[in-house]
């Protein structure tokens, strides 16, 4: 019983966090063409939670394995769990040279959508700065 | 477990195939969007056509992945006391091991 739960919990995290890496990364690198603003920013808060989960659980789930399997005396999945800190190293480096690659951080972008940004029509005159025409 | 089996390691590793090429179509599929074709003129695929064509295309080259897994999984099984990590690196040897061969493939053919 316990054995499955550490199981479940290691192999979770071995195939879960890159799932998620690479789902996030892939939404990141490559959006849609987005029709409004809302749509962009919505698809850019998924991929936020994609990329975000994968990092939380990368960091959480080695830990709480190691220490549920210290508490239970396994041998065996302890050992796994220590291994999986060093794999845990290995993601991050992953994601920190996706990071380091891309022009804009990872998580909290909003993709480019086809609605056009506000733009500032009226002159506003600043003080020994921007005069405006006509005054 | 001293005893590192080969059925779970070439698990293991099958599992690495199946989660990787899992997220790369979620994946595709979700930053292809919802492009329907109803308003094209000539020849376009929707991203389920897309994707379903580049699955097909790919599936040699799967294949050739999955016997390489399992032809590594015996040796690396034999060699190193845990199956999760003997079928990890079973899955990452795999890779440069396919780009040799489909290397030395077309260096034949051609």
């Amino acid at each position: 019983m316990r054995r499955t739960t550490l199981g479940a919990l290691f192999f979770g995290w071995l195939y879960g966090v890159p799932f998620l890496l690479i789902v996030g990364l892939i939404r990141r690198a490559t959006p849609p063409t987005l029709a409004t603003r809302a749509d962009a920013e919505h698809f850019g808060a998924v991929t936020d939670r994609y990329l975000g989960a994968a990092m939380i659980l990368n960091a959480a789930v080695p830990l709480l394995g190691l220490l549920l399997a210290a508490l239970l005396h396994d041998r065996y999945w302890r050992t796994h769990f220590l291994a999986a800190l060093a794999g845990m190293l290995l993601f991050l480096a992953v994601y920190g040279t996706a990071a380091s690659q891309s022009a804009a951080p990872l998580i909290g972008t909003v993709p480019p959508a086809l609605e056009p940004a506000p733009r500032v029509t009226q002159c506003i005159p600043t003080s020994g700065g921007r005069t405006c025409p006509g005054g | 477990m001293t005893e590192t089996s080969y059925r779970s390691t070439a698990l293991v590793g099958l599992g690495w195939l199946v989660t990787v090429v899992t997220a790369v179509t979620a994946g595709a599929v979700q930053a292809l969007g919802e492009r329907t074709c109803d308003d094209t003129t000539s020849w376009c695929f929707t991203p389920g056509e897309a994707v379903t064509l580049a699955l097909a295309l790919a599936s040699p080259f799967l294949l050739g992945m999955i016997a390489i897994v399992l032809a590594l999984a015996g040796p690396l099984a034999r060699r190193l006391p845990s199956a999760p990590l003997a079928g990890t690196i079973s899955a990452v040897l795999a890779v440069p091991v396919a780009a040799a061969l489909g290397g030395l493939v077309l260096a034949v053919a051609r």
